[in-house]
């Protein structure tokens, strides 16, 4: 309670001090006095937190604010700088904000590293005239009317920030100066998402631009340092959607995140860094991010999963579905959490997916069809491991095996179109995958494979005979040798 | 030592030395019968080149699958009448993919990812390019060759 009180005290003090700086700036600036009279600029420093803070007008245009003789007070002697263009804009801000001790004199904590983040930016480093860099501090903040960023005045407060990014991003003319290929539709889908539509009732907290692309710092999406760069997302979208704190009352769980990462896709995009795996904007979007609505989630599977979507969209499981306001590959798959397709979703057992509307009693047909579609990919997993396994035996007994080696992978090709096929549920187009293009392989493999085993068997066998028979005969020979030589011996 | 323990143990030792050749001779000559019978593991062996047939075997337009090694390759040859050579080991989940004429692409069946003809993965989940190979001409004989 001591330490709310103290704080509230000092900055009661802090205010008053800033204020009475301001009315004695007021009265001994000639630049302010002069320029009061003629309106425009004048009034718009008024409220600028710069005027606020005792900054004069020669804190950025330099000369001499305590001289009433205007040659005097605007000459170069006087280290007048006059309006400042181009990259000398942000290098007149910088010659504060990129110091600690200058922004602490003001009583300012804000970081002094935004020259440096707008430099490194794709801001900073893109040209459209070759002389100066698109974007300086005051495209954003404004000249003279500079307000906290905390304040709704600021064209930088949260409210106010689509606005600001728009005056370029949604100018197709100008955006085309530097890169024809850009979309200039950002701000137009934001306000369709859920961000935009909280954002625009007035609710500050959901993400606007500099959320997802930062402020100073803003890279080009392939830029691998981009907050939204597609290695990035998950994390940059988990800063808020991961904070129960920050999320409270937006009644939306805040574990995406967790499952996210044990997904399929979240390993194939955090663990093995396939930029092609879909992140948290392949399926919400991104500047109009929203949750796809329950007749809408195959559209968004199937433009990765298109053979599936169709053969779904084909299936008795359709209408199903739809009677049944089910969203359609969410209901097998989850969501965020989506795990690989095993044949351990397929059957009637109590882990398999049919087995949640088909049992025995209910919804029959489908409980058989299940049961069957699933013995044929145990057929074929026993044959498969059958067939690999004399394969490799065959091959480690130097047997040529190279031509049934090659035709299992149609056996894996069969088993991948059977986790499409399955969609179709339709028992004969499953059976005509994985019996007629798979087992039927494998089956040929284990036939081929045991053939050349037994062919090892053959020769091996067949040698040894041979040797023996070889052996038996160089014996024979040298006994009958020797009995002659013993013969011819008794003779002598 | 007498003469007749002098003898003993010469010839004792003659035996010794003949029954240790014995053992020698018999050993390096059964054990690359025993290798023989019993193969160590080998690598694939692995191809440079293969002859994918004739030009006369293809169509315009059309696209087939030879084997390269333990590998597929699918060779296709254009409208125009050119040969083009590419992995046919499809880079999402390794199917074989094939040509499918009507959408003059390279398709793969699972869960149908595009390539175009010069191997790009133009639509669906693969995540990057076929493979290239290089396509030989020499008379009719069309050979596929790794890329060096």
């Amino acid at each position: 309670m001591k330490k709310i009180i103290f704080i509230i005290f000092t900055l009661v003090l802090l205010n008053g001090y800033f204020s009475l700086k301001a009315q004695t700036l007021k009265s001994d600036d000639q630049c302010y006095l002069c320029h009061e009279q003629l309106g425009g600029v004048a009034d718009l420093f008024k409220k600028d937190i710069h005027f606020q803070k005792g900054i004069s007008c020669a804190g950025c245009h330099g000369g001499n604010s305590k001289s009433d003789d205007m040659l005097e007070a605007m000459s170069k002697a006087s280290g007048y700088l006059g309006v400042p263009k181009g990259d000398d804009i942000s290098l007149r801000c910088a010659n504060c904000h990129a110091k600690k001790e200058m922004m602490q004199k003001y009583g300012s904590h804000l970081p002094t590293n935004q020259l440096e983040l707008l430099k490194a930016s794709v801001h900073g480093k893109l040209s459209t005239t070759g002389k100066e860099k698109i974007v300086q501090c005051t495209t954003c903040h404004n000249a003279h009317g500079i307000v906290s960023v905390k304040s709704p005045a600021s064209p930088v407060y949260p409210l106010n920030v689509p606005n600001t990014c728009g005056k370029c991003h949604s100018n197709a003319k100008f955006m085309q100066t530097y890169n024809p290929k850009i979309a200039v539709d950002q701000v137009a889908k934001y306000r369709t998402s859920v961000h935009g539509m909280l954002n625009a009732k007035g609710d500050p907290k959901p993400a606007e631009c500099a959320s997802c692309h930062g402020s100073h710092g803003i890279r080009a999406v392939a830029d691998t340092k981009s907050q939204v760069y597609a290695l990035n997302i998950p994390e940059t979208c988990s800063t808020c959607h991961s904070d129960a704190q920050y999320m409270a009352g937006y009644k939306i769980p805040t574990d995406q995140f967790a499952k996210y990462t044990r997904s399929v896709h979240g390993k194939q995009l955090l663990e093995k860094h396939d930029i092609s795996a879909p992140a948290c904007n392949s399926c919400h979007g991104n500047h109009g991010a929203t949750p796809p609505e329950v007749a809408s989630v195959s559209k968004v599977c199937g433009t990765c999963h298109a053979l599936n979507a169709d053969l779904f969209s084909s299936s008795p499981h359709k209408q199903a579905f739809d009677k049944a306001k089910l969203p359609e590959c969410e209901t097998c798959h989850s969501n965020h959490e989506i795990m690989p397709a095993t044949k351990a979703m397929l059957g009637v057992s109590k882990e398999a997916v049919c087995s949640k509307c088909h049992t025995e009693t209910k919804s029959t047909k489908g409980y058989f069809v299940a049961q069957k579609m699933r013995n044929y990919v145990d057929s074929l997993d026993v044959s498969e491991v059958l067939a690999l396994k004399l394969i490799n035996e065959a091959e480690q007994k130097g047997m040529e095996i190279s031509e049934a080696k090659f035709k299992m992978r149609d056996v894996h090709q069969a088993k991948l179109e059977a986790r499409t096929m399955v969609h179709s549920f339709n028992e004969e187009k499953f059976k005509e995958v994985v019996v007629g293009k798979g087992l039927s392989v494998s089956k040929a493999a284990v036939t081929e494979s045991q053939a050349a085993i037994a062919d090892y068997f053959f020769r091996r066998y067949g040698l040894v005979l041979s040797i023996l028979i070889t052996s038996l005969l160089a014996l024979t020979l040298y006994m009958y040798i020797k009995k002659i030589e013993e013969k011819q011996a008794s003779k002598l | 030592m007498s003469d007749l323990d002098s003898n003993q143990n010469r010839r004792s030792f003659l035996k010794y030395l003949l029954s240790t050749s014995l053992v020698g001779f018999l050993a390096s000559v059964l054990y690359p019968i025993v290798s023989y019978l019993n193969p160590p593991k080998q690598n694939e062996v692995e191809v440079s080149s293969v002859l994918a047939g004739k030009i006369s075997d293809f169509e315009k337009d059309s696209g087939k699958i030879v084997r390269f090694g333990n590998k597929p390759v699918i060779v296709v040859r254009t409208e125009k009448g050119d040969f083009k050579a590419l992995s046919a080991v499809c880079t999402h989940l390794d199917c074989t993919v094939q040509y499918k004429k009507e959408l003059g692409l390279i398709w793969c069946a699972c869960h149908n990812g595009k390539y175009d003809l010069s191997g790009k993965n133009v639509s669906g989940p693969p995540p990057r390019p076929l493979d290239p190979y290089t396509v030989t001409l020499q008379g009719e004989n069309i050979f596929v060759s790794k890329k060096a």
